[in-house]
Order: C-alpha cells, then sequence, then structure tokens
C-alpha cells in the first residue's frame, strides 16, 4: 500500500515536471538563425562609418571599432612634433607647455603619467606597458591592459556603443569616444527631463 | 384583410392628391411663375458650379470614401497581404488630405529568423533619462497628458522595492546611494495581455513584438489590468502632438497617430527595428545601459549577454517570459 502511494506521488512529481513550458531563451538556442539579420543589414547606416577590425579577441565573432584618428583634432602628432621630445622640452622650459590643458586625472601620478599610454619614440602612436607600438585606432587595446573585464565585457557586447543598428555588421565605439582617457570620471549631471510619479 | 383595415384605419381610404399633383395642379399667376423660375434657376447655377469645380468635389468625395473603406476595416491581423498595404495607403492618404502635408506609414512584417530581445545594464543606467525622451519624440506620444512608455525608477541602494522607489526624480544624477532601472512593455512570449482581449486587436508577431490595431481595440483595458508590469497606456482624450514635433515616419502597428479611447504600448520601435535599427531608447542611451538584438543570431551581442552574465526578469515566477532581461557588471 505504502509503496503504491510512493509510486502515484512519484508519477504526479514527473508529470508536473513534464508539463513545465519551454523558457523563450531556451527555445531560441535551439532554432538558431540562418542568417543573423533576418535579410537586414545595418551597412547602410554605416556607411560614412570609418572603421578598423578589431585584433585580439578570438573567442567572439569578428567586430569593427570606428576610427578614433578622423575625430582627433590634433594628429597626426608629427605635424608639431617635428622634433625629438626631449629637445622639445628644452626648449619649453619657463614657457606655458604644449598640453598646458591636459591635467591626468586618471589613477595616481604613482601609477600613470603620460608615458604610460603614450610612445615617446613615436608621438602617433600608443604604448603597451612594456613600449610596443599601439596604433590609435586600437586604444583599446592599451585600455584593456588594466580593465580587463570592461574589455571583455565591451569585446562581448556587455559595455559600450554599438553604432548603426542591431543588424549585422557590427561595428561599435572605442572606449575614448566616450571615456576623457585623461580624465576617466564622468561626473554628475541633470537628467534632460524630469521624471514622472507612478499612479499619475 | 381589407375591410378590417378600412375599418381600424379609414384615413388610408380616403383620396387625396399627392404633394407633387398638388403642386402641378396649383394655379398661379404669371408674376408668381415667373419670380419661381428666376430663384430656380439661381440656385440651380449655385449647385452646378459648385458641382463642376473638379479640385473640392472629388477631394471632398475621396474623403468621404476613405472614412468609408476605414469605419469598415477588418482586424489588422486578419487582413491579406493587399488589403494591408490598401490600409496603410489610406493612412497616408487621409493625413495628406487633412492637413496636406506627407507622412510615410510602412506595413512591414516580421523579419524571418529574427526574434527580439532586450538587455538592461542596471550598474551603467545613470538616470539620465534620454531613452524616455527619445521614445515620446519617436513614438509621437500624446504630449498633453505626458504619456511615456519607459518609467525610470530611482532606488535606494540596497533596496530593490518598486513600492518605494521614486519615479519622478529630477536632481543630479547618478545621486549617491541611489542607482536606476528602468521598466517598459517587456514583450512577454507567453504575454498576459493578448490572452484577455475580447476582440484580438492585441497579439505577438511571429518576431515576438507585442502590438495592438488601434483601429481594433475597442478601449476596454482588460489588458492593461492583465498586465503585471504596467507596461501598458490608454488614452483617455485624443492624443495632441504638435505638428513640428511629429514624426512622419510611422509603421501601421507602431507610431501612427493614435485616437482617444485605444490602448498603445512600446513596441521595441517596430518603424525602426524590422528595418534594423535599434529602438530609440538604445540608440538614445548615453551610458550603453541598454542592449537590443536577435535572440535567434548565436552570435549576436544579447546573446552574448545571456550567456555570459548573471541575468535576471522581472516576476518571472508569473511564466510571462519577458523578452527583457537586466544584469550588472
Amino acid at each position: 500500500m505504502k509503496a503504491w502511494l510512493t509510486l502515484a506521488l512519484l508519477a504526479a512529481l514527473a508529470g508536473c515536471v513534464g508539463h513545465g513550458h519551454q523558457s523563450v531563451l531556451r527555445e531560441a538556442e535551439k532554432n538558431p538563425a540562418a542568417e543573423g539579420g533576418g535579410g537586414v543589414s545595418s551597412a547602410l547606416a554605416l556607411e560614412l562609418v570609418r572603421r578598423a577590425k578589431v585584433e585580439g579577441y578570438q573567442d567572439v565573432p569578428e567586430f569593427h571599432v570606428a576610427q578614433r584618428t578622423t575625430a582627433m583634432e590634433k594628429f597626426p602628432c608629427m605635424k608639431c612634433h617635428t622634433k625629438p621630445l626631449a629637445q622639445l622640452q628644452r626648449e619649453q622650459q619657463g614657457k606655458k607647455a604644449a598640453h598646458w590643458e591636459v591635467k591626468l586625472e586618471h589613477a595616481t601620478p604613482e601609477v600613470m603619467d603620460c608615458a604610460t599610454c603614450h610612445l615617446e619614440a613615436d608621438l602617433d602612436s600608443l604604448a603597451t606597458l612594456k613600449k610596443a607600438k599601439v596604433h590609435m585606432d586600437h586604444a583599446y587595446q592599451v585600455c584593456a591592459q588594466c580593465h580587463q573585464q570592461e574589455a571583455k565585457d565591451w569585446a562581448g557586447g556587455a559595455h559600450g556603443k554599438r553604432l548603426g543598428g542591431w543588424a549585422p555588421p557590427r561595428v561599435v565605439s572605442s572606449c575614448v569616444a566616450c571615456h576623457n582617457p585623461h580624465k576617466p570620471k564622468l561626473e554628475q549631471r541633470l537628467p534632460v527631463m524630469a521624471g514622472r510619479s507612478a499612479g499619475r | 384583410m381589407s375591410t378590417n383595415g378600412q375599418e381600424l384605419f379609414p384615413i388610408l381610404e380616403q383620396k387625396r392628391p399627392s404633394g407633387l399633383a398638388q403642386l402641378l395642379e396649383r394655379q398661379v399667376d404669371r408674376r408668381t411663375a415667373v419670380q419661381t423660375a428666376a430663384a430656380a434657376l439661381t440656385a440651380g447655377l449655385g449647385l452646378l458650379q459648385a458641382g463642376c469645380n473638379p479640385l473640392a468635389a472629388s477631394e471632398s468625395r475621396e474623403k468621404a470614401k476613405l472614412d468609408w473603406e476605414t469605419f469598415f476595416q477588418g482586424n489588422y491581423r486578419l487582413m491579406e497581404d493587399e488589403e494591408k498595404d490598401d490600409t496603410v495607403r489610406r493612412l497616408e492618404r487621409s493625413y495628406e488630405l487633412n492637413t496636406g502635408r506627407r507622412i510615410n506609414v510602412s506595413g512591414q512584417g516580421p523579419r524571418k529568423d529574427v526574434l527580439y530581445g532586450y538587455a538592461f545594464n542596471v550598474s551603467k543606467c545613470r538616470g539620465y533619462m534620454d531613452c524616455v525622451k527619445a521614445c515620446i519624440a519617436e513614438n509621437n506620444q500624446d504630449r498633453e497628458s505626458d504619456m511615456r512608455y519607459i518609467r525610470i525608477h530611482e532606488m535606494r541602494n540596497g533596496e530593490m522595492d518598486f513600492g518605494k522607489a521614486d519615479d519622478g526624480f529630477f536632481r543630479d544624477v547618478p545621486a549617491a546611494g541611489h542607482f536606476y532601472i528602468g521598466t517598459q512593455c517587456f514583450h512577454c512570449q507567453n504575454p498576459p495581455c493578448t490572452e484577455v482581449c475580447p476582440v484580438q486587436a492585441t497579439w505577438m508577431e511571429p518576431d515576438g513584438i507585442v502590438v495592438v490595431d488601434y483601429n481594433w481595440c475597442i478601449g476596454c483595458r482588460y489588458c492593461i489590468a492583465a498586465c503585471p508590469y504596467d507596461a501598458r497606456r490608454f488614452n483617455w482624450a485624443d492624443p495632441v502632438v504638435p505638428e513640428n514635433e511629429l514624426n512622419p515616419n510611422q509603421h501601421y502597428l507602431g507610431n501612427r497617430l493614435r485616437m482617444k479611447g485605444v490602448v498603445e504600448k512600446c513596441t521595441f520601435c517596430i518603424q525602426r527595428s524590422r528595418d534594423g535599427k535599434n529602438p530609440a531608447c538604445v540608440e538614445a542611451c548615453e551610458t550603453g545601459a541598454r542592449i537590443f538584438g536577435n535572440l535567434l543570431d548565436p552570435d549576436s551581442e544579447i546573446r552574448w549577454v545571456l550567456k555570459n552574465k548573471k541575468v535576471f526578469r522581472l516576476k518571472e515566477d508569473l511564466g510571462t517570459e519577458p523578452k527583457f532581461w537586466y544584469f550588472m557588471d
């Protein structure tokens, strides 16, 4: 008698579990699209966006980053930096320095200075911590040395801004398009409009 | 029968000349006859002139025809492609006839192999409200009642209680000790709102977007009561959108002009998303807290987020299966 009751109870429980509906994500995983954009593309919206192929993230599908150099006012640096940096610094002693408006507020002076990211030997380029050359368009490689989790999220799509639309191809903003590398802290500001209380 | 009728209604049997006969048999003098003829001639010429003005006559006739066809318009979901096309063209033409300006209404159907999904990064939202502003501008929402599809809730750190959240904040953001979380229609895969509609004026499209046929909606608001997320809005009066703020790029199931007495809601900006664009809120968000894409594309950003982040949904225990996930960095 006891055994029968247990069996009946088990059968009822199994029935409950079996009838639970499938989650939408599990369904989606089982039915992958043949083509991600469903016939639409962001190519037209991205027509004017100059881009560079992102390097160094093998475990995510290929994507591009909007070029940084086209947006920079003072580039190439060699327009002014015609002499070696040491000579320029010597000549400018006592005068207002060229990049007087840049005050580095990124980490502490003990951790970072200009040369942490800029390559002194070639001022058009950035540098890794081991002084390897990095192109300005690939500035994310410099940021990623310390901000590893952010870089991983950015490459996957959980951090940063996508350009164009949701449909492929995927082109994203560079880190420095939103974060000022010399002063990365975001200040408070007023919202663009007031909120609206519930029940109104 | 006839004898009974005669008894009951003797008046029926009285021989009286008809109105026309009376008029024709009337004795008139020459003066009255000339006066009447002159008046009739004037009136007749006036009528003829009005009838011959080709523009005014054909426009008013076309307007009447469009109104007539709209009155007998069926449920959009059940229409053949040709009927859908006619319906959309009718909207464009009616607007042009009434205002002299043109709009572009789309009837773009769902794309094959696409199921839209959305993710919201609670760590990234800073309460700037750019999304709400962009949503109102994009979707032609009623300015008079200040209608909004998106709510941004300001919550105290350590509390996840929508009842205690401040939705009406206006101060420097992000305020110290607070975080921000947005809600809108979650486009449930198992939507309770569409189940309760007595006239099937609201349904889920094959690409997962929950839409309303505003022309078919009877305004009973059952769907508003059924939605566990406060995602639907009702037009208590004729919506007001200033002409210079109107978004002329519209979709029949999306941001076209609504009328008094119908329910509306977020459509993931159907007029944008079905053309490969991001919804206005996603595009406007400065912080990148909003992520949108195709759930059926294993290479999409949304799928990466769902696979690599710890995500949650609101009131998941209800089994509504929202296609809108929250996560934190």
